[in-house]
């Protein structure tokens, strides 16, 4: 029997997120954290997946073909490593992800990458209303600022706050890098 | 905008919504907003489409037979009108909800409903990846007030604006008036 069918699911950490046309992110160490969870996950050895973003939108640095949609070099994935495209926010919309997860049985998704009020959000959303258990990892996720539609400034912190607060109160839980690997070993 | 092809979409306006246990609220004409929007909708025979949270937590005031379960006097439905029930913060997942808008060729929906911050943003996000075109009513949605993770207290007027601001990478954001013409 399968003792633990946790799944690591890293969202959007593409090249494109260092694209200067972002504003200031929180976490500067996210993908750190990812790199430990991901050596952790592969030491196990735990199933991985990747979901890329596959921007439709032309212009957009995650569009296919554009020099930032690869990965970003810490977080590659390696032979064996499910790598699912998505082109919408939510990694479940047209992608496989669902049926992927039922075949190797997942029970559980742990949850890093970016940003965490779009694309960490509505699949951490998605995936508790699927059934999943969800972890989000508060350090190996980052958001970014933004000036709300009254005109009011939050800073990259408070939202990613915030979007944690409203996941913990009815799709996830949230744990740090550490919190997570200290109960694992 | 308007047409039979575009159902007003009414999420979670029951009673449990008043429950003390959310904290404080904003917008407290919301339910008069949904009220005029219900009403212009039925008079232009345009498809109305009720969703009722059916919380499968036994303590929740929204669980099934709790006496706040009923919708709102507001917005209670007519017999010809669409009620679809859900279990999750999320009106698609395992309702008959886009079979129902499929059916009826429905592409566009104007949503208004509880809370913003979870069931109206869950459900927005979706219907936009599927491709629906939605509109969300500023005055016809309420948000609840919040600590984050940092302790940090969001009144429920800063926590509705915030969530706008990321739906409206989803959805046009309008004011019923904007709507009722």
């Amino acid at each position: 029997m399968t003792t633990c069918k946790s799944v690591l699911l890293i969202v959007d950490v593409q090249k494109a997120i260092d694209h200067p046309k972002w504003v200031r992110r929180n976490n500067p160490d996210a993908e750190d954290n990812i790199v430990s969870l991901i050596e952790f996950w592969r030491r196990e050895p735990f199933p991985i997946v990747h979901i890329r973003h596959d921007s439709k939108e032309v212009g957009s640095p995650y569009m296919p073909g554009q020099s930032l949609h690869d990965f970003k070099e810490q977080v590659k994935p390696i032979v064996g490593e499910k790598i699912i495209g998505k082109s919408t926010n939510n990694a479940f919309i047209d992608t496989g992800l669902q049926e992927y997860l039922s075949e190797i049985e997942a029970n559980h998704l742990v949850i890093c990458g970016v940003l965490t009020q779009h694309s960490v959000d509505c699949t951490a959303r998605m995936a508790a209303s699927l059934g999943y258990r969800v972890t989000v990892v508060s350090d190996a996720t980052a958001a970014t600022g933004l000036t709300d539609i009254v005109g009011k400034k939050h800073s990259a912190e408070d939202v990613h706050n915030i979007t944690l607060a409203h996941l913990a109160a009815d799709y996830a839980e949230i744990k740090t890098s550490n919190e997570l690997l200290v109960q694992r070993t | 905008m308007t047409s039979q092809e575009t159902a007003l979409l009414i999420i979670d306006v029951q009673k449990a919504m008043d429950h003390p246990k959310w904290g404080n609220r904003n917008n407290p004409d919301a339910e008069k907003v949904m009220e005029k929007l219900l009403a212009f909708w039925r008079a232009n025979t345009w498809p109305v489409v009720h969703i009722q949270d059916n919380s499968p937590d036994p303590k929740s005031p929204y669980h099934q037979g709790q006496p706040l379960h009923d919708f709102k006097p507001e917005v209670m439905p007519l017999e010809n009108e669409l009620v679809v029930g859900k279990t999750t913060g999320n009106a698609f997942v395992e309702t008959e909800l886009l079979d129902a808008l499929n059916e009826r060729q429905i592409c566009q929906l104007v949503v208004c409903g509880v809370h913003i911050q979870h069931c109206v943003d869950c459900t927005v996000r979706m219907a936009a990846s599927f491709g629906f075109k939605v509109t969300l009513v500023s005055d016809g949605t309420v948000a609840t007030e919040v600590t984050d993770t940092s302790g940090k207290l969001w009144v429920a007027d800063d926590v509705h604006a915030l969530a706008l601001t990321h739906l409206s990478s989803y959805a046009s954001i309008k004011n019923s008036a904007e709507i009722i013409v």
